[in-house]
């Protein structure tokens, strides 16, 4: 099951579909660089970026908004699961 | 799934052998014994060079291998390592040669390979589908014609964006010198006629996919000193204008470094000019949105869309709007809509533009000269605009009449047409300067003289000797911070800066860097240095190493790499510049002769040749047959080429 989480906005337009908020994502959970294990995906059209979307089994632990260098996630603070 | 165990980590410890002639592949074990030497990708790339690819052979040969290899940082999160490298012997340069790309590579990695070997001749089209350890070989005969988007929107479709695709166009099937490959329809590799030589073998296309995972050696240590780099370049003052402008970046802050030649290098553009029809602004006016390579906080690539005029509703990725505005000055098209048209259409017959325009270029040159006419030219009268580009470009890529002269490149034009039409070529063993050296003889415009691939090499990259009349304090902080011991640099600046022997130590240094798969781009680059990289190799692969026996392993490799091509017949004969360079100034106000780094003497084709008999000598090569000595090919344990010598 996927659906968009409340406190890490993606904003689809700034992604430039570098990966990295997979690589550090696969690697937080699965201690390997793998994107196909991250609980983020971005979804790449001809083009352009698609669409980024979480996977049921992301914590929100914000690790992707970390280190995206485009300001393409936003963590939102304040609250609470 | 399959997975291999490897003694070094961060590998995926085999290599696809693929025989097109035959439909079968094999998987070929990674030698433990190569990590050390080679460290990787572009390194091992030379050694499996000097296996797989028939020594002396014609380009088209199916024996001439061609051969992928992956950097060994890639697939990670080590900022900007993304490179993948592909050598083979190549019908443009006539060379053994190396060619960078990126993207495609993570995925093969995590497909379970490190290098590809392709040799061969398909019976009909057909197209690599790699998934995991899985390998297909399928029909593309419904491809086959179709330009380079739309052959790779199929494969999209028909297997799933996830796959990464390197693919050819109509150039490539009609063997095109200097057609090359697009990586997902953005990341040039190639431009030596790696499309032409995969057209050769009915080879349309590679896709492939994996999801197989990479683990360091070392974690928790890779981890932080890969991190630290990424803050470091996501801090960088200057990352968000890189980020904005591109390749076009140094056309906006270092103006005064651009050099823009045209009439077939006798004259400048005007800089001003060029900024105001093609420059920053223009670029923002066609730029949707920047695009990154795997791994990249950069993003230099972009998607470009035109909304107004002719070209109104185009919309096309590109990997330099840069190349559109240099093909708009060399053409001078006045607006950089037409020149963003040319890339595009470029891209998609598969075909490199630098090298088109160039060639274009010395075409009208030779027409206007009078040594070739209206006979020669099917009765086209050439003429450096648009019309004539589109025009030859479309008979290049069918191979038609006077296209088809000029799709064999500089040295079957050359040859075809006689009449000393050599004396008018700027090209350095088949290929266009990209570097001109009157303008700034720096370390990138040296290079082009000794490496296998004039103005297209991949190393040494970038220098600060790209902008004129740096300080010699930061050419030595350079030097420091890629391990050059403190005398070697004093003897680099003694009795005078001297860039012959300056640039032997970038070239090993970024072979190190490209072993590697790290990007050479100004804003990644320099947030690694040599101790930095030891870190890292040391982290991800396991292998105890100090930063000596990186830069030796990078020694090694260059060495190689000139063996590679000792064994194809090159030497001293052929490390030259062209003549026009000694002869020509270049531009009328003012005119600017060839001169060295600092500006304060002119140099003679003499001063050159002692430059180059420098840098040999700093290599420990012989100096009056440009070929590394028996004692340096030991010494490196490279005991495999002394049966090289002529």
């Amino acid at each position: 099951m996927e659906y968009d989480l409340s406190r890490i906005e993606p904003i689809v337009k700034k992604c430039t579909g570098c990966l990295i908020c997979q690589f550090q994502c696969s690697f937080q959970y699965h201690k390997e660089f793998n994107p196909a294990k991250a609980r983020i995906r971005i979804e790449k059209s001809p083009y352009d970026v698609q669409s980024i979307k979480f996977t049921s089994d992301c914590t929100n632990c914000g690790i992707c908004a970390q280190f995206c260098a485009y300001g393409a996630l936003k963590l939102i603070q304040g609250e609470e699961n | 799934m399959r997975k291999i165990s490897f003694k070094y980590k961060g590998f995926a410890g085999e290599i696809l052998n693929i025989d097109l002639s035959t439909e079968n592949f094999e998987r070929i074990p990674l030698e433990a014994t190569l990590i050390p030497k080679y460290l990787g990708g572009f390194g091992i790339n030379q050694y499996l060079a000097l296996n797989y690819i028939k020594p002396r052979s014609d380009p088209f040969d199916e024996d001439n291998a061609i051969i992928l290899g992956v950097g060994a940082c890639v697939g990670t999160a080590a900022p900007g390592s993304s490179k993948i490298f592909v050598t083979t012997k190549s019908p443009m340069f006539r060379t053994v040669q190396t060619a960078a790309g990126s993207g495609f590579g993570y995925l093969l990695k995590n497909a379970g390979f490190d290098h590809l070997i392709i040799k061969g001749k398909a019976k009909n089209p057909i197209y690599l589908k790699i998934t995991n350890s899985q390998v297909e070989f399928l029909d593309a005969d419904f491809l086959w014609g179709k330009g380079i988007n739309e052959t790779t929107d199929i494969l999209w479709n028909v297997n799933g964006r996830e796959y990464s695709v390197i693919s050819i166009g109509p150039a490539g099937e009609n063997r095109v010198h200097f057609a090359f490959t697009l990586v997902d329809k953005i990341g040039t590799l190639g431009k030596g006629g790696l499309g032409a030589l995969m057209g050769s073998r009915n080879l349309k296309a590679i896709a492939v996919y994996g999801d197989k995972g990479i683990v360091p050696s070392n974690s928790a240590q890779f981890k932080e000193i890969t991190n630290n780099i990424l803050k470091g370049i996501i801090g960088y003052a200057y990352r968000a204008r890189w980020t904005e402008q591109g390749t076009l970046y140094s056309w906006g802050s270092f103006p005064d470094m651009i050099t823009l030649p045209i009439k077939n290098w006798r004259e400048l553009y005007p800089m001003g000019k060029a900024a105001k029809l093609y420059g920053v602004k223009k670029y923002k006016k066609v730029k949707r949105n920047p695009l990154a390579c795997p791994s990249c906080p950069i993003g230099c690539k972009c998607t470009l869309e035109i909304k107004d005029g002719e070209y109104e509703g185009l919309i096309t990725s590109t990997s330099s709007y840069a190349t559109a505005a240099l093909v708009s000055t060399r053409l001078d098209l006045q607006d950089h809509r037409k020149g963003v048209y040319c890339i595009h259409l470029m891209d998609d017959y598969g075909m490199d533009a630098l090298a088109m325009v160039g060639l274009v270029d010395f075409a009208v040159d030779l027409y206007e000269q009078g040594i070739i006419n209206d006979d020669d030219t099917d009765g086209e009268v050439l003429q450096r605009d648009l019309k004539t580009f589109l025009d030859l470009a479309d008979k290049i890529k069918n191979r038609q009449g006077f296209g088809n002269v000029i799709a064999d490149g500089w040295l079957g034009m050359i040859e075809r047409v006689k009449r000393g039409s050599q004396n008018y070529a700027i090209q350095i063993k088949g290929g266009e300067i990209i570097f001109d050296p009157r303008f700034v003889f720096s370390a990138e415009a040296f290079e082009q003289i000794v490496n296998p691939r004039s103005g297209a090499h991949v190393v040494p990259a970038l220098s600060p000797t790209i902008i004129p009349n740096r300080p010699p304090e930061k050419l030595k902080k350079h030097l420091a911070r890629m391990g050059v011991k403190k005398e070697v640099i004093s003897q680099v600046f003694e009795p005078e800066f001297n860039v012959a022997r300056f640039t032997r130590y970038i070239e090993d240094y970024y072979a190190i860097m490209s072993a590697l798969g790290i990007c050479f781009r100004h804003p990644i680059a320099m947030h690694y240095n040599i101790d930095k990289l030891t870190i890292i190799y040391q982290a991800l692969t396991g292998l105890n190493c100090t930063k000596e026996d990186l830069l030796l392993a990078g020694e090694r490799i260059t060495n190689l790499q000139k063996m590679l091509n000792v064994r194809e017949g090159f030497s001293k004969k052929d490390d030259k510049l062209p003549e026009r360079i000694y002869s020509e100034p270049l531009g009328e106000k003012p005119k600017i002769y060839l001169m060295d780094y600092y500006k304060t003497k002119k140099l003679s084709k003499e001063d050159v040749i002692q430059l180059i008999e420098d840098y040999y000598r700093e290599r420990g090569w012989d100096p009056g047959t440009g070929i590394p000595t028996r004692e340096k090919l030991m010494e490196l344990g490279l005991e495999e080429c002394l049966n090289f010598y002529p």
